[in-house]
């Protein structure tokens, strides 16, 4: 349970492995698609959105490379990797065993 | 694996490439602010400005998420060191005077000490040259009641061999099988020693050429074969390969040679000098006829049996073994025990060796206190800066660690100069060192002692600044600031300079005397008189074999021969044949009681110790003893019977107290066993051992007979004032190879040369521990010059009132230097004190002096005053030439 003492920050991961699952992107994208999947209720604080990325490129969950963004600036992408995909599907088993037992608390009341 | 690996390669680019992982993280920023940007423009309508305003304002301060991408980058802390290691080359580098200070001085500590510490680990803590060192062990012996000895029995060491299990191996050495090696045409001299077959393989040691010894070496009749040491291989063979397989005449018996050692086993005999090697086991032993020989015994232990162990095991074993023969006295019973095979040897100058290194250590810390000081005096320039980062939220611990940081690097460079002052001072300590001290030839800088310099450098750092740097940063924000301190403080801070610069005194002050009395002790040494006229003296030992000259005639020709020629020689006076050396001090004497015939004594025996030598006429006048009354031999006293001798002046003053002895005669002995009457034909001047005052002896000189010229073992030779005595020397050799090349030269020197190594030693801890004590005097001199030059500065506005207000040069002057004199003078006391605390300790390597000598304890503080005064008077000159205007003005 150590490890998940700090929920937001395994939270952030989380969300951030999730983006990715879709395709590569950069740090604007991956903070813009997550505005809108949560319909605009999960506004990531930008400035802790560039450390999570280097901590999950450290841990090897995903891979930076510098390329051209869609917009055609140059900027650096980031891809999932094979880790960060079991990684991702773990993390989401857990997530779910999680979310499921707060419901049922909040539910019990 | 890889994932670790490359962790591990971004966490090292993170830390020496931190511009570039911010300049793309600052680009990665800039791309995330400005589509953020263009995004609220084109969603929401507003302006650029506005739009970018919002952005920025949904990222936040910038610097947070920089120092958070930082630290999630792992290295903050090396970041902070290579910070704080910038700081200081910058802060260093605005003071450099105080660099150069420090670093000095730490260079100087550093590299006395690790000099010292590895002539220590060389001589004593690792003596030996062999990778399993701690597990040699020499198998002493003892009796009850009496000291260690190296010496045991034959029959001991093969009883171990056979049952102990402790060891490896357990080897016999018989230090004395060498003697005269006959090569090419030539005889030398060639000490050796005989050891077991298997202990070079259990010392690790392999031949340089050739073979060892095998078990099949010592079996009844094997082949003779013997193994040549490096030095003798190298100096008479040239080092040829060749010589694997050759014949050699040791003691005229034929070896074949079967290998070379390296010099590095001179180790095992106590560093002496090792030219062959024969094999031996119990085998030869009963060959060469004796069971129960005396020899050395050398074990190697098994990895992880401890040295009191084996030793119980072996006392068991012996124990069997004299049980098995009988009853014994117990006093009668030995005892064995396990030493260092240097023990006989260290021991001689292990206790001097421990006084040095701990006088190092001392001049190591005074120049730590001195660098502190310093500190402290930079730490008070410094006290604004300190304070301004205080309030700008740099914590205690921070600010410490910075000035450790600085510290650090000071140590460092000073570490790095104080190996280079190591190193050098190795070299002159392997050029420069007593002969009997042998193993310094290999003296050197190795891992064991880089090791220790750095942790000498480690503690420098601790000792020379986590005091000041904890001093420093505990000042109040507010009084720095204001830039006076409260008086009090800065007195507080003025007493704990002058306490470490009292403790340097009192340092200096004790080394001093430490080295001052040895010095008058060696002086001493040096002022004794022999007796005999050491210049111009030459001393040649010859061996006569036994089996070339077998009888007196031959011999007697062979001397004769020699005496003519080199008589003969330009610039000798005389020569004489001679039977022993001048320096021996074991001289054979006689003990018992003497009657002389008339006088005061007469009637009345004494017993008496008397040193007995029978000496050719000429011997007197060749060595220089004066003659102080009668004559020397004539003739007739050496061909025929006539009971005459030629007494010292001692003797003849116990035997004729007040009168003249010449004519007197004087006998051993009582009736009815007395001996024959004796007649006293001279009396000469005492002869001494050299360098040894007080230890003169009685001494009766009989002539030389015709008979007596067997035994004789040299030469001495005088040569005319003026003369090369080397090129005589290399003369009386071609002379002696000519005559017989098969008669091998034992030694060949001049008197000089024998009375300076006589003195080696104790001139070679004077000429260490003055060097150590001039060097703290000089450390400690620094210390005081650098506390009165910053006293001085912090009075300039006090003094430019006083010179204001009339106080003439010389009155500012006197303030100043009176500052520095009271600080010596409290150190002199306090070093006094220590010194006659601890000087008993130094009465045993001493000779002829008190250990309160008053010469010593009177030059030594006048020394130290005025080294003081001079340290003071500098910063004195330049308090007197304060201008008041300016230093009123600096307010």
């Amino acid at each position: 349970m150590a490890e998940r003492a700090d929920l937001l920050q395994g939270t952030l991961d989380l969300l951030i492995l999730k983006t990715l699952v879709l395709g590569p992107l950069h740090g604007w994208a991956i903070s813009k698609r997550l505005r809108q999947l949560s319909r605009d209720v999960l506004d990531v604080g930008q400035g802790s959105l560039y450390p999570a990325l280097y901590r999950l490129e450290d841990k090897g969950w995903i891979a930076a490379e510098w390329g051209t963004s869609p917009e055609g600036r140059r900027a650096k992408i980031y891809t999932l990797t094979a880790d960060g995909r079991k990684h991702l599907a773990a993390e989401r088993a857990e997530w779910k065993l999680f979310s499921a037992a707060v419901d049922q608390v909040l539910k019990a009341t | 694996m890889r994932k670790l690996l490359r962790r591990a390669g971004r966490r090292v680019r993170a830390l020496f490439h931190p511009g570039v992982l911010d300049a793309e993280l600052d680009e990665e920023i800039r791309l995330h602010v400005e589509l953020e940007t263009e995004d609220l423009m084109r969603t929401r309508g507003l302006s650029r400005d506005d739009a970018r305003r919002q952005a920025m304002v949904g990222f936040g301060g910038v610097e947070r998420y920089r120092e958070a991408q930082r630290d999630a980058r792992g290295v903050r802390w090396m970041e902070q060191i290579a910070q704080d290691l910038k700081y200081a080359a910058r802060s260093l580098r605005m003071s450099p005077g105080f660099v150069v200070t420090s670093v000095l001085t730490i260079a100087l500590g550093i590299g006395v000490t690790t000099t010292v510490y590895s002539v220590v680990n060389r001589l004593i803590l690792h003596p030996l040259p062999f990778a399993n060192e701690d597990r040699v062990v020499l198998l002493a012996w003892q009796y009850r009641g009496q000291e260690l000895s190296s010496w045991i029995t034959s029959d001991q060491v093969v009883n171990w061999q056979r049952h102990a299990d402790s060891f490896e191996t357990i080897s016999m050495l018989d230090p004395y099988v060498g003697g005269r090696v006959i090569v090419g045409h030539r005889a030398i001299v060639a000490p050796g020693t005989a050891v077991s077959p298997g202990l070079f393989r259990a010392l690790g040691v392999k031949p340089l050429l050739g073979r060892g010894f095998v078990s099949a070496d010592t079996a009844a009749g094997a082949p003779r074969v013997l193994l040549l040491g490096e030095a003798l291989w190298r100096g008479e063979f040239g080092g040829r390969p060749d010589v694997i397989g050759r014949r050699l005449s040791l003691n005229d018996t034929a070896y074949t040679v079967v290998g070379v050692m390296p010099e590095q086993l001179i180790a095992l005999r106590d560093y002496q000098p090792i030219r062959v090697w024969l094999p031996v086991s119990s085998a030869t032993l009963v060959h060469f006829g004796a069971t129960m020989q005396g020899i050395q015994g050398v074990g190697i232990l098994k990895p992880g049996v401890s040295r009191d162990r084996a030793q119980q095991e072996l006392s068991v074993l012996l124990n069997q073994l004299m049980a098995s023969r009988g009853p014994t006295r117990k006093a009668d019973e030995p005892a064995v025990r396990l030493v260092k095979p240097t023990a006989f040897l260290s021991g001689m100058f292990e206790t001097g060796l421990w006084a040095l290194f701990g006088s190092t250590l001392l001049v190591l810390l005074i120049a730590c206190a001195n660098v502190a000081n310093l500190q402290l005096i930079r730490a008070a320039r410094r006290a604004e800066e300190i304070a301004v980062r205080t309030a700008l939220g740099a914590s205690r611990g921070r600010l410490v660690r910075q000035l450790l940081v600085e510290s650090s690097v000071l140590s460092g460079l000073g570490g790095i100069g104080g190996i280079l002052v190591g190193w050098w001072g190795l070299r002159a300590i392997t050029t420069w060192h007593p002969a009997v001290v042998r193993q310094l030839n290999t003296v050197g800088l190795d891992r064991r002692v880089l090791a220790f310099g750095i942790v000498l450098i480690v503690v420098t750092t601790l000792i020379s600044g986590l005091v000041p740097a904890w001093h420093t940063t505990s000042w109040r924000l507010a009084e720095a600031l204001r830039g006076v301190p409260k008086l009090g403080r800065m007195r507080g801070r003025r007493r704990l300079q002058s306490a470490v610069v009292i403790a340097e005194i009192g340092l200096a002050f004790l080394l001093l005397v430490c080295a001052g009395l040895p010095m008058r002790s060696l002086l001493n040494m040096l002022a004794v008189d022999p007796g005999y006229e050491a210049a111009g003296l030459l001393e040649v030992g010859v061996w006569l074999p036994q089996a070339r000259y077998p009888d007196s005639t031959r011999q007697s020709a062979y001397w004769q021969a020699i005496i003519t020629r080199v008589g003969a020689l330009p610039g000798v006076v005389s020569v004489v044949t001679a039977t022993s050396g001048m320096l021996q001090a074991n001289h054979a004497s006689t003990g018992g009681n003497v009657q002389a015939e008339d006088g005061p004594l007469a009637g009345k025996p004494v017993w008496l110790t008397i040193e007995q030598r029978r000496v050719p006429a000429d011997y007197f006048r060749t060595l220089g003893i004066r003659m102080l009354a009668g004559r020397t031999f004539s003739p007739t006293d050496e061909r025929g019977n006539a009971n005459v001798e030629v007494i010292n002046r001692s003797l003849a003053q116990r035997l004729w107290p007040g009168v003249s002895a010449i004519g007197k005669r004087f006998r051993w002995g009582e009736p009815p066993y007395a001996g024959p009457w004796i007649t006293v034909v001279g009396v000469v001047n005492d002869v001494g051992v050299a360098g040894l005052p007080g230890a003169i002896t009685l001494q009766e000189y009989k002539p030389h007979g015709a008979s007596d010229i067997g035994q004789a073992s040299g030469l001495f030779v005088r040569v005319r004032r003026g003369t090369s005595e080397v090129g005589v020397l290399s003369s009386i050799k071609d002379i002696l190879r000519s005559l017989d090349p098969q008669v091998p030269i034992t030694s060949a020197t001049t008197e000089s040369a024998l009375l300076s190594a006589a003195l080696g030693i104790p001139r070679f801890s004077t000429v260490l521990l003055t060097t150590l004590a001039g060097l703290a005097l000089l450390l400690a001199a620094v210390g005081l010059y650098g506390v009165i030059a910053y006293a001085v500065t912090q009075r300039t506005h006090e003094l430019g009132i006083r010179i204001a207000l009339g106080a003439r040069t010389g009155d500012v002057s006197r303030l100043v230097v009176g500052d520095g004199v009271r600080l010596a003078l409290v150190g002199s006391v306090i070093g006094l004190a220590a010194a006659l605390a601890s000087v008993r300790l130094l009465t045993g390597l001493l000779v002829d002096v008190s250990p309160t000598d008053p010469v010593v304890f009177i030059a030594i503080p006048c020394g130290v005053l005025s080294t003081a005064l001079l340290a003071s008077y500098l910063p004195a000159r330049r308090a007197a030439r304060v201008d008041p205007v300016i230093a009123l003005r600096a307010e």
